[in-house]
């Protein structure tokens, strides 16, 4: 029998849009606790620990945090002897409460009290302190397309240590303006000056605070991190334009914290995607123990703490790219006839910064002259060069 | 008419019935006059002749018995130049051509194809038993007219076929008028009835089919094949068709089913046919979200869905993740489903059988397709190795899908992906006599993705079958099934070389099904039979990937499991107008050994409770759950156009899928029960009320459930789903409930073809036990994330004119239940969320619609080739449905809701197919 009959369908297709989108939602009638507390402190042992006490806010409030210092924070340990905590008087730190946890042992066990002024009263689990193996270094890869650069941490620990860690770390890093200039433009009496000495926005300074990273090795043979990712950073990321610097906290923690940190995470990055879980309820190891159906947020850990920290330049990295500075023609700007004269004034609001002498300058975008437009004059204090 | 004359002749051999002994004759080198009296002395005919040629007298030789009477002799007569008639009881012998004693079956229909038809019914005599019918002139006799008559009815069975291209029509109903005894063919085309001794009318219907009515004269159990011509177009003909009276005839409350051509008139997403998507379209089914992975069948998770292909088990029937359904629609002949009453030879799963049943092939040429559509690429190919023995049907798919990745949003976390699937279905049938045929059937579907260049996944399905059919006699037939059903995922992640892991899990069973149908009496259709499953489940391979890697490798051991189940059924005509089918089914499962587990103090299942660790040894029960499951149904006919039914039924499951996400995901694993881990059960009770109008041209029902579940699984917080050795420590045992309300107008045929469907449900999960403490939503009744009370599902079709068609589609239904965010705090120098309970709130309601204008432009039978054009679009009115939402901050460092839609605009499509 031959093959009579051979069927084809060659399918045209002439437009095929799919315009799959994201769209603004809000869902009717939500109801928050919007005095719940949030308690943010893990027991340092052999230093200082410190405690943060905030507040729920609904999803429609304004971003700022709600502190509370109306409150009594304490640690105590299984035989009753208690830490007290007092308000930080440090002012360029959130409002906090501060527990002296030098001479806490590793031996013993501990847990967080809070009384808040409204009779609330919240404890901690009785936690058994975690030793954490030191850094071993903190390292960076570039990429092999050189368009970003990855920050890594090994650690090696041992048999004794936990195969869980949560990392914190502060970073500073210095920016320079890609163009030094003598002079500024005064837009009150529009005029130009020359700065009385060195150019005030040359050198800056930045600074940010991490959330949590956590890692496991439970699934390894060796309770070893190696390299493994803290952040990535583009080539066009000001923290590698000049001077970097990073401190790092190790802790080791427990399983069940490494969980909690886990499903926190798992929340908030995954949520929305096409597989994502659904919400897995968070439950940390603080208890409201006056009002048992009150919900508390946070999770404490203890232990003890390592830091390692490291600068990097940015000949180290070798990929950053500066903006790219074009003078201004001016000349452009005038197109209509007869020319119009553009102010000086104008140029300034158009966003654009002199750079040369008096008399003699152009104009350029104010990221190439102004390093304030990014960063802060607050240098710190241990920053390992001398300008200002 | 010559080669009618030849017909006519075979026609003439039509039993053996008349040969009245069963002594066996033989002749040898005998005259015709000789032959005339070994005829009349042994046989009930009268036999003439007329000798041609006198002077060379004709010698044959032959010998027969009761059975072969007629072929052994009209071959005789043949090889001697002569021809074979037969007029009652009358038989003539003629030189060269026969004459015409009854009209051809063909002679008042229109067919224009003569010589298949004729070469069919020469095919079918000469398998000696069994006639085939399809004539509404003409009076075909059953059984042996001189038998002595025993009781006053007998029993009809055969096979209902297609005329053009031999296969089986499936779902036709065969109705005796006289009685009104009505069954349905099988997806073998075969019927069984009982059926009063004398004249008889029987009416053979079918959807697609034009309604068959036989005249029949029946004097004992006989076999009757009828074949039955494709509609041609009849706009206005009030035709009533199976698919009207499937729904008030049958026992089963919430059946379902639905022929492929049927689907392929449904709008689909870029014109894929696609059988799942149309399932979506009855009452009583949803779905988490458009395009995600698994079905609800009235209030049921999606694994507890038994979906069959032909005989086998499909564990994931989807493509790209869920987006299309992995049938290829040009093998699928048609799919059932059973949404409430599950007859007893079904089992393993407590909400539904969705059964998908591949065709057998063209059985008289060779014919196939190939096509190129938006996403896929395919070939098919069918018909005989042996003409009328021997089928085979085969096809494949291939996807060039990447493209459309690109075209999803950002969010989607598919944008940089790529993926790719293929499937592969072949079918084989052969015919080992009228009684006996088996049939091979093989599929294998497999997926690659990734959505970054470092991770990728997989997975595949393999399912082999072997099936053998056998009819006993004419009331007593079984099938017997035995096969392999494979299914597994992969994830490879090799971005940190150190790190870089290939995890795996694999699924395999081992089934053997024996099913049998007896018919003790007119009243009673007995169903017997067994099934044993040899599950065997490899939970999870956790290996390093690359030399470099220190991944500790890792496998969990393998779980098996055995499940067997007995079942009797009896479908039981009280009267003509209630029908009673009961059934039993008592399923036996253990979990067997070599395995290790914890025992547990108190059965509080963590790890402080820990007793001591048990070792089943090689072959072990580890823990036997046994129990009956009841399926109970009846149906009464309450007037000629109102039926009522109703039933309960109850249902066990042995092995669970993990999954945690809202829609059901590729690489969620499954679970086996064990020492720990119970068996889901569930029960339902429905009733319906069916109503016909017009003429039967309109159907309406009405049909509400309730259902409960227990020993579902859910999970505790932050709970690891793969490579977890004791998941009993992280599941949460839940309970269900689900009731609701389905209403269908349907109007199966004629111009204006299609169906309307309002469903009322509630789908409600609660965490199970008495706890001090509960992990989800305080131990409250909570919502499912399926569970959408209002839903509208319009299918239509209108036919202008035969060249001219409009499909439309219409989909709404309310928003389904999602967890939010209700507060914000700032923790660890980030903002987090805080969320609300379980399932709280609701997404936006959803509605779409969709059209497709089919153009057939040529209808001339002799032109080459025949033009069909398709356009059409998807999601009409550009909605914007939520498929997902999410929270971020906005641009005023405002926390938002967004909410993702894929299928955000109108999606028009093309097709142009030319068939030559």
């Amino acid at each position: 029998m031959t093959l009579k009959k051979l069927y084809i369908y060659p399918i045209l297709v002439f437009v095929v849009v799919t315009t799959a989108c994201i769209t603004p939602f809000s869902p009717k009638g939500i109801e928050a606790e919007e005095d719940a507390l949030v308690i943010e402190g893990d027991i340092i042992i052999y230093g200082e620990t410190k405690v943060y006490l905030s507040l729920l806010r609904t999803l429609d409030s304004d971003y700022d945090v709600i502190y509370v210092t109306h409150a009594h924070v304490w640690i105590e340990n299984q035989q009753g002897d208690v830490y007290t905590g007092y308000v930080a008087e440090e002012t360029n730190d959130s409002p906090h409460f501060v527990i002296d946890t030098r001479t806490l042992s590793l031996d013993a066990q501990y847990k967080l009290c809070v009384h808040l002024w409204d009779g609330r009263q919240y404890e901690s689990d009785f936690l058994t302190p975690l030793a954490t193996p030191d850094i071993h270094a903190i390292g960076f890869t570039v990429h092999d397309t050189r368009t970003a650069v990855d920050f890594h941490v090994t650690t090696y620990g041992d048999d004794h240590n936990s195969r869980f860690y949560k990392w914190n770390y502060t970073e500073d890093w210095e920016i320079i303006s890609p163009h030094y200039s003598g002079i500024y433009f005064d837009p009150v009496l529009e005029v130009f000056r020359r700065y009385p000495g060195e150019s005030p926005v040359y050198y800056c300074w930045k600074r940010a605070e991490s959330t949590a990273v956590i890692a496991r090795t439970d699934h390894l043979e060796e309770n070893t991190v190696y390299q493994y990712k803290l952040h990535t950073m583009t080539n066009r990321d000001d923290r590698i334009s000049y001077l970097y610097f990073i401190e790092l906290h190790q802790m080791s923690i427990s399983k069940e914290a490494h969980v909690y940190w886990s499903v926190l995470k798992r929340n908030s990055d995954e949520i929305g995607g096409i597989f994502a879980p659904q919400p897995s309820e968070l439950r940390g190891n603080i208890r409201c123990i006056s009002h048992p159906d009150d919900r508390v947020f946070g999770y404490i850990s203890a232990g003890t703490r390592s830091v390692e920290k490291i600068f990097v330049t940015a000949q180290d990295i070798g990929i950053y790219r500066h903006y790219s500075c074009q003078p201004l023609d001016v000349s452009q700007l005038a197109q209509s006839e007869p020319p119009e004269i553009i102010s000086d004034l104008e140029i300034y609001h158009m966003g654009y910064r002199p750079v040369g002498d008096i008399g003699d300058f152009e104009w350029l975008i104010q990221e190439c002259v102004e390093c304030t437009t990014r960063g802060t004059k607050n240098k710190p204090s241990f920053w390992p060069n001398d300008h200002i | 008419m010559k080669k009618w004359i030849l017909v006519a002749v075979f026609w003439g051999v039509l039993h053996a019935s008349l040969a009245q002994t069963d002594i066996p004759v033989a002749l040898t080198h005998v005259g015709l006059d000789s032959l005339k009296k070994a005829v009349e002395q042994h046989t009930a005919y009268k036999l003439f002749y007329v000798e041609h040629n006198e002077d060379t007298p004709v010698r044959l030789s032959v010998s027969w018995n009761r059975s072969n009477f007629m072929t052994n002799l009209g071959n005789a007569l043949d090889g001697a130049g002569y021809t074979l008639s037969q007029m009652d009881n009358f038989l003539y012998v003629l030189k060269g051509t026969g004459i015409l004693t009854r009209l051809p079956d063909s002679y008042f229909s229109s067919t224009r194809e003569e010589v298949q038809e004729s070469t069919a019914y020469t095919a079918a005599l000469t398998s000696g038993r069994t006639q085939e019918a399809g004539s509404a002139s003409k009076v075909y006799t059953i059984g042996d007219p001189n038998a002595v008559f025993t009781g006053n009815r007998a029993t009809l069975s055969g096979y209902v076929k297609n005329l053009t291209n031999g296969e089986p029509v499936v779902g036709a109903f065969v109705t005796v008028l006289a009685t009104g005894a009505n069954v349905m063919t099988d997806m073998y085309g075969f019927y069984r009835i009982p059926i009063p001794l004398g004249k008889t009318d029987v009416m053979v219907k079918g959807y697609g089919v034009e309604d068959t009515p036989l005249m029949l004269e029946v004097f004992t159990d006989g076999a009757l094949d009828i074949v039955m011509k494709e509609v041609v177009y009849s706009l206005r003909a009030a035709v009533v068709s199976a698919e009207a009276l499937q729904r008030r005839r049958s026992t089963h409350v919430g059946i379902e089913k639905l022929q492929i051509s049927r689907i392929r008139h449904i709008p689909a997403v870029f014109g894929e046919a696609d059988v799942l998507k149309v399932v979506l379209t009855l009452p009583g089914v949803k779905t988490v979200g458009e395009s995600s992975g698994g079905f609800n069948v009235r209030g049921g998770a999606t694994d507890q869905n038994l979906i069959l292909f032909n005989g086998g088990t499909l564990y994931n029937p989807t493509h790209l993740f869920g987006l299309f359904s992995a049938f290829n629609p040009d093998v699928v002949s048609d799919i059932e489903l059973y949404k409430s009453t599950i007859p007893a030879k079904y089992g393993g799963r407590i909400s539904s059988v969705l059964e998908v049943n591949s065709r057998q092939g063209n059985n008289q040429k060779i014919t196939g397709s190939a096509g190129i559509g938006l996403l896929t690429g395919k070939l098919h190919l069918e018909g005989p190795i042996v003409k009328d023995k021997t089928n085979f049907i085969a096809g494949a798919r291939t996807t060039y899908s990447d493209w459309m990745l690109g075209l999803l949003p950002e969010g989607s976390g598919y944008r940089n992906g790529t993926a790719n699937f293929y499937d592969v279905t072949a079918g084989f049938s052969h015919k080992v006599n009228p009684s006996n045929t088996c049939y091979l059937y093989a599929y294998y579907s497999g997926d690659t993705f990734s959505f970054s260049r470092d991770t990728s996944y997989g997975y595949s399905n393999l399912n082999l079958a072997f099936k053998w059919r056998s009819l006993f006699n004419a009331k007593h037939s079984m099938t017997l099934t035995t096969g392999y059903d494979g299914y597994g995922h992969s994830v490879e992640a090799k971005a940190n070389p150190l790190n870089a892991y290939d995890m795996r899990f694999n699924l395999e069973q081992y089934f053997i099904k024996a099913h049998a149908d007896l018919l003790i009496h007119e009243k009673h259709n007995l169903g017997y039979g067994l099934n044993g499953v040899y599950y065997l489940l490899s939970p999870g391979s956790f290996m390093p990937k690359g030399a470099e890697s220190i991944v500790i490798p890792d496998v969990i051991d393998r779980e098996r499991g055995l499940e067997l189940a007995l079942f009797v059924s009896d479908k039981w005509d009280v009267s003509d107008k209630l029908t009673i089918d009961m059934g039993i089914r008592y399923s036996f499962y253990s979990a067997l050994g070599p395995a290790e587990y914890y025992t547990y103090h108190n059965g509080e299942m963590n790890p402080e409770s820990i007793t001591g660790v048990v070792q089943a040894g090689k072959g072990a029960l580890i823990k036997p759950y046994h129990g009956p499951e009841f399926r109970l149904s009846a149906r009464y006919l309450m007037s000629d156009k109102l039926t009522f039914k109703a039933g309960i039924n109850s249902m066990r499951q042995h092995i669970h899928m993990l999954s945690n996400t809202a829609s059901a995901s590729p690489i969620d694993v499954w679970k086996l029960s064990d020492s720990h881990i119970a068996p889901q059960t569930g029960w339902q009770a429905a009733a319906g009320l069916y109503r016909n109008f017009f003429d039967n041209q309109w159907e309406l029902s009405v049909e509400g459930y309730y259902k409960a579940i227990a020993h579902y699984l859910d999970y505790r917080s932050g709970a690891v789903l793969n490579m977890n050795r004791y998941i009993e420590q992280d599941v949460l045992e839940t309970t269900g409930k689900a009731y609701g309300v389905e209403l269908m107008l349907k109007k199966p045929l004629g111009k204006l073809n299609g169906w309307l469907a309002y469903t009322y449900s509630k789908t409600m999960l609660r965490e199970a036990g008495k706890k001090d403490v509960y992990e989800i939503n305080g131990g409250r009744w909570y919502p499912a994330a399926y569970d959408k009370p209002h839903d509208v599902k319009i299918i239509a079709n209108y036919k202008f004119t035969h060249r001219y068609s409009l499909s439309a589609n219409l989909d709404y239904a309310s928003g389904r239940p999602v967890t939010v965010p209700i507060g914000v705090y700032y923790y660890s120098s980030k903002y987090w969320f805080a969320y609300s309970d379980r399932n709280q709130y609701r997404i936006p309601d959803y509605f779409r619609l969709d059209l497709a204008f089919n153009i057939e432009a040529s209808h001339n039978l002799k032109l080459w080739t025949h033009s069909v054009i398709t356009f059409g679009a998807y999601n009409v009115t550009g909605r914007k449905n939520a498929f997902s939402v999410f929270y971020a901050t906005n641009e005023h460092n405002k926390i938002q809701g967004y909410k993702l839609s894929i299928f955000g605009a109108a999606i028009p499509y093309l097709n142009y197919t030319i068939k030559f």
